[in-house]
């Protein structure tokens, strides 16, 4: 494999009770710096992939290795540390802590990884664009705003990775635009990003599309990067 | 953070915490009520028996009774020296004699009358008491006199006194013989020197009976006495007119003692007593002092038990409480998890708010434990509930405690939860 | 479909309903258990304060002035009014009679006893015997001097009434005096008759007995030939204490009135039943143990009240606090159901079904739990099983549900005030 493969997966399969096969033999390589999304039908397994690479699960069967790690063989609390350090998730439903502001949900990121840091906390949500509603809670921003809280999150312990489900699920088109923005401008910036969406014009951004269909890949498309 | 998070935390669910604090609230309180009562019992309940009377008799001892040898006033102040005798509740001391009302014999009792009251609270006065103050001389009769002699109050009553013959006054030896008169089927024994029952109290005073010169005083009738005791066959006055016509100045034969158990046995105050005065011996009134000790145990370990039953039964109500508080922040845990957090510092955030609820509610509901410990020690005993140090420690580090062992099964389980399921759903 | 919500809601929410139930169950069981303990509380104590011994003295009417000192009588052999022995066991037949813990007689008289004839009280009495009671369930009694005086402690053997042998048991200081111990014989001389009793124990009461010697009641008589008779009887009774009601005086009361005051067992309710069985006989209180026997009954029965108010209103507003717990944390749950379009009292019908059954069976089980733990209570301390009020079943139980759902009314109440809308966006 690459050197400057940041994931790699190999003969990677995902079987739940025995008898659903939700990941068959996925054999996938995700270069640093790479923006890839992942694109598939409802129960393509899609989901799945993306938690086995945010180490949130761990598949039945195959390798994993991410940033020069197996991730396969960790135990949960590694996984967990492995989590903090590397990978920087963003999810669908944005899961902020409701009684927290926007700064204080970033600084809750820093918190469990080290130490807080509110200029940095700051100048992260600066870059997200919401350097003017800091103190506001989750339920006084829009939609768009909160997921762009929930990047700043993502971002603010420098992971290697960033993992997004369905990103602008939730969100109306420009919402979802101002989004999609961003991530161009940190994909500018050199980060690693790995999007799960079903939105076809999501898979025409980014450096590559991967499609999923019955757990297994299908005629992988390089986009023009 | 940290702080910030949890006080962010609790200002955002005020209301359950609020109930959650009053949970706590009720099971500190009723434990804190029911710990300073119990602390206390054994002290109010050794007060209450009191009631029951004398547990102890002081006497001269047996050197002294050979020698007609009484005991004396001064003697008996050394029983206020409350450094050297422990747990003195009260004290009566008496003088007795036998003389006649109207041909008929009775027993004469001196008491100084405050002390009776205080330690003998049973007895049933018609009328008004003997003032010990007043140079009046006046004098109580036991209803049975009263019935027999058709005295009523304010009446006049002469009662014919014994002069004391000299061999009772000094303190030696005595060899002569008194005369052998049959009195009333009571004949006098004969001398010795060693255990004379002539001399022995009280069937000297009886022996000694239709002997001598009798001289007559009255006195004020001023109240009659009904105890179901020997107090209603006899009649009473003062002890120091007493001592006067008795001719035993500043002296008595006994002395009832009411001794307080809770702290230490009695046969301690006994010993204590006999050792700072000497030439007397004390005697244990086995009726008063065996009962009392046997309900002071059973009192104060009802108590006990009722205090651990609600302690018990109030943890696990609390922790019910406070274990619901949690498992419906399952996903907020869940949340935190995803985004890398170890369990230790989420645990740490619950850990914080549970402790604070525990100790909020510890303090409140000390406090009104201790209200309520004290309106119980009013209306029961009447007088207030001692005031504990140690009572405030143990029930804070106990609230703290119990909020955050009932924290941790919850908080346990769901950081050890994959974080994909809790984010899911429920 | 209510019974199908019912179930999945309870199948899902397993923990959070079991936490409930718990919750309940402690606050019931406290008040089961205390209730119970304070309704016999009475009772227990009352035995226990029967170690004090006898609280009742019987004696012949119209008596004269004894030379009494300690309750020990010097001029006894002067008395002239006397007790029959026969109707002693008419006292185990009065109204009251099972609470009649025991009773003894006494016949006392001056006698010149030992070498130098010295003078002594000798008292005939019934040590520990069973007696027939005719016409009763119970058959027979136990009466006697252990029954009414149980810290008498005889250093030595007990004198056994049925055999009616010539023995005695000397009060310490009269065996100090005559110098004799268990075993001697001691001379007996009243008015020139003489009888030699053999010393069996030697009694220590710290009280005026040890002025004593005691012997057989027939023996006594013998003696001074008041055979069947008896100068006074000492009963250990069991009593209620007096309150207001008890002080009024008979003469004054209506017929119910009377009625209700002889059908309690004050102490001058059971004195005078006494009085109307033993023929010319003045039963009165002896106070010095009567009225503080009653005074403390009083004083623990008030705290126990207290006490056990206390734990019931805490432990139940615990209850109600750990309803309202649950609830609070179900107003998303509420908010959902209310925004695809329940109306408000089917809501609270559903949530309320579940509370109540919550509220009736951790009730059940509490009020059991805490019957056990009374027992548990009654048994560690008093040695006795707790006698089963009725009332504290229903009592348990309403207190149970009233307050769990009073303690789930409120929260649910206010749930239902808050838009949906807000109740799904945030917390």
């Amino acid at each position: 494999m690459e050197k400057n493969n940041i994931i790699t997966t190999m003969n990677l399969s995902k079987c739940y009770n025995g008898k659903t096969l939700v990941l068959d033999n996925l054999n996938i390589a995700i270069k640093k710096g790479e923006w890839a999304n992942i694109m598939g039908p409802s129960g393509s397994g899609k989901t799945t992939l993306l938690n086995i690479l945010s180490c949130l699960d761990r598949p039945t069967d195959g390798s994993v290795i991410i940033n020069g790690t197996e991730v396969t063989r960790l135990s949960q609390d590694e996984m967990a540390a492995f989590r903090r350090e590397n990978i920087g998730l963003v999810f669908q439903q944005y899961h902020l802590i409701p009684y927290l502001t926007a700064l204080e949900n970033v600084m809750l990121a820093q918190h469990f990884h080290s130490m807080v840091d509110e200029k940095e906390a700051k100048d992260t949500l600066e870059l997200v664009g919401l350097g003017h509603r800091l103190d506001h809670i989750p339920a006084h921003l829009s939609g768009g705003e909160q997921q762009r809280v929930s990047i700043a999150r993502a971002l603010i312990n420098q992971p290697a990775i960033i993992l997004a489900d369905e990103p602008t699920g939730n969100l109306d088109r420009a919402n979802g635009k101002i989004i999609l923005d961003l991530f161009k401008k940190l994909h500018k910036k050199g980060h690693t990003i790995v999007i799960v969406t079903h939105d076809p014009e999501i898979g025409t951004m980014g450096d590559r599309l991967i499609r999923l269909m019955d757990g297994r890949t299908v005629n992988e498309k390089v986009t023009a990067l | 953070m940290l702080k910030r998070i949890v006080f962010k935390s609790i200002q955002n669910r005020k209301n359950r915490i609020l109930v959650a604090i009053f949970a706590v609230i009720m099971g500190a309180s009723m434990v804190s009520t029911l710990v300073n009562i119990a602390l206390d019992l054994n002290g109010k309940v050794a007060k209450e028996l009191r009631a029951f009377g004398a547990n102890l008799v002081l006497l001269p001892d047996d050197i002294r009774e050979n020698n007609g040898q009484l005991i004396s006033m001064d003697e008996i102040d050394k029983l206020k020296d409350t450094g050297r005798i422990n747990d003195v509740y009260g004290y009566a001391p008496y003088l007795y004699s036998i003389g006649k009302i109207e041909e008929q014999n009775v027993v004469i009792v001196g008491g100084q009358f405050e002390n009776i009251k205080k330690i003998s609270p049973w007895w049933k006065v018609e009328g008004s008491w003997n003032n010990d103050n007043s140079d009046e001389s006046t004098i109580m009769v036991g209803n049975k006199v009263a019935a027999k002699l058709g005295y009523k109050i304010g009446d006049t009553v002469t009662l014919n006194i014994r002069e004391e013959t000299d061999k009772k006054e000094s303190f030696t030896e005595k060899t002569d013989k008194t005369e052998k008169i049959p009195v009333d089927g009571i004949s006098s024994a004969s001398q010795s020197l060693n255990g004379d029952a002539a001399k022995r109290w009280p069937l000297n005073i009886l022996s000694e009976m239709n002997q001598g010169k009798y001289t007559p005083k009255q006195f004020k009738l001023v109240g009659t006495v009904s105890t179901g005791g020997s107090e209603d066959n006899q009649v009473f006055i003062k002890l120091k007119e007493a001592q006067l016509l008795f001719g035993k100045k500043a002296q008595v034969n006994l002395v009832q003692i009411s001794v307080l158990t809770n702290k230490n046995p009695i046969e301690i105050t006994a010993s204590q007593i006999e050792k700072q005065i000497p030439g007397t011996k004390t005697r244990i009134l086995s009726q008063i002092s065996k009962a009392e000790g046997n309900i002071q145990d059973k009192i104060l370990f009802l108590m006990v038990l009722v205090t651990v039953l609600t302690l018990i039964g109030s943890g696990l109500s609390v922790m019910s409480t406070m274990t619901t508080t949690v498992l419906e922040r399952r996903k907020e845990i869940g949340m935190m998890k995803a985004i890398g957090a170890q369990n230790k510092k989420i645990a740490a955030i619950f850990y914080a708010e549970a402790g604070a609820v525990g100790l909020i509610g510890g303090i409140a509901g000390y406090i009104l434990g201790v209200l309520m410990a004290q309106i119980v020690g009013k209306s029961v005993f009447d007088t207030f509930i001692g005031f504990h140090l140690a009572v405030i420690p143990v029930t804070l580090v106990s609230t703290v405690l119990l909020a955050l062992i009932s924290s941790k099964i919850p908080v346990g389980q769901a950081v050890n939860i994959d974080p994909v399921i809790t984010l899911r759903g429920e | 479909m209510y019974g199908r919500i019912l179930r999945k809601s309870i199948k899902v929410r397993r923990k959070r309903i079991i936490l409930a139930v718990i919750a309940v169950i402690m606050g019931a069981s406290l008040i089961s258990a205390l209730t119970g303990v304070y309704l016999n509380i009475e009772e227990k104590v009352g035995k226990e304060l029967s170690s004090y011994g006898a609280n009742i003295i019987v004696k012949p009417k119209g008596d004269d002035i004894s030379l009494e000192i300690g309750g020990v009588n010097y001029s006894s052999n002067q008395q002239q009014n006397f007790l029959k022995e026969d109707e002693l066991y008419k006292i185990k037949k009065i109204f009251w009679k099972y609470n009649i813990l025991g009773f003894s007689p006494y016949l006392s008289t001056v006698v010149k006893v030992g070498p130098e004839n010295e003078s002594v009280v000798l008292t005939g009495t019934w040590f520990d015997k069973e007696i027939d009671i005719p016409d009763e369930a119970f058959k027979s009694a136990r009466v006697g001097v252990k029954t009414i005086a149980p810290w008498w402690t005889v250093d030595g053997e007990w004198i056994n009434d049925e055999e009616n042998k010539p023995e005695a048991i000397l009060g310490s200081a009269v065996a100090k005096q005559l110098e004799n111990r268990a075993g001697d014989t001691v001379s007996i001389n009243y008015n020139g008759k003489m009888i030699e009793l053999k010393v069996v124990g030697i009694l220590h009461t710290g009280g005026e007995e040890e002025n004593q010697i005691f012997t057989n009641l027939a023996t006594v008589q013998g003696l001074t030939g008041l055979q069947g008779k008896v100068s006074e009887i000492k009963v250990s009774a069991a009593i209620t204490p007096e309150d207001d009601f008890a002080k009024k005086d008979i003469t004054q009361m209506t017929k119910e009135e009377y009625i209700r005051w002889y059908c309690t067992p004050y102490i001058s309710s059971i004195a005078l039943q006494i009085e109307e069985v033993i023929t010319d006989s003045d039963a009165l209180p002896i106070e010095q143990i009567a009225s503080a026997q009653g005074n403390f009954i009083k004083k623990i029965k008030l705290m126990m009240m207290l006490i056990t108010l206390v734990a019931v209103a805490a432990s139940a507003l615990g209850v109600m606090t750990a309803m309202t717990t649950s609830i609070l944390e179900r107003r998303k749950e509420i908010g959902v159901i209310k925004a695809i379009g329940a109306r408000t009292n089917q809501i609270i019908a559903l949530f309320m079904a579940e509370v109540a059954a919550i509220g009736v069976i951790g009730g059940i089980i509490g009020y059991g739990l805490g019957i056990g733990l009374a027992q548990v209570i009654g048994n560690a301390v008093f040695n006795s099983t707790v006698a089963i009020n009725v009332i504290v079943l229903p009592v348990t139980i309403i207190i149970a549900i009233g307050i769990t759902m009073i303690g789930s009314m409120i929260p649910i109440r206010n749930a239902l005030k808050i838009d949906p809308v807000i109740v799904l966006r945030g917390e």
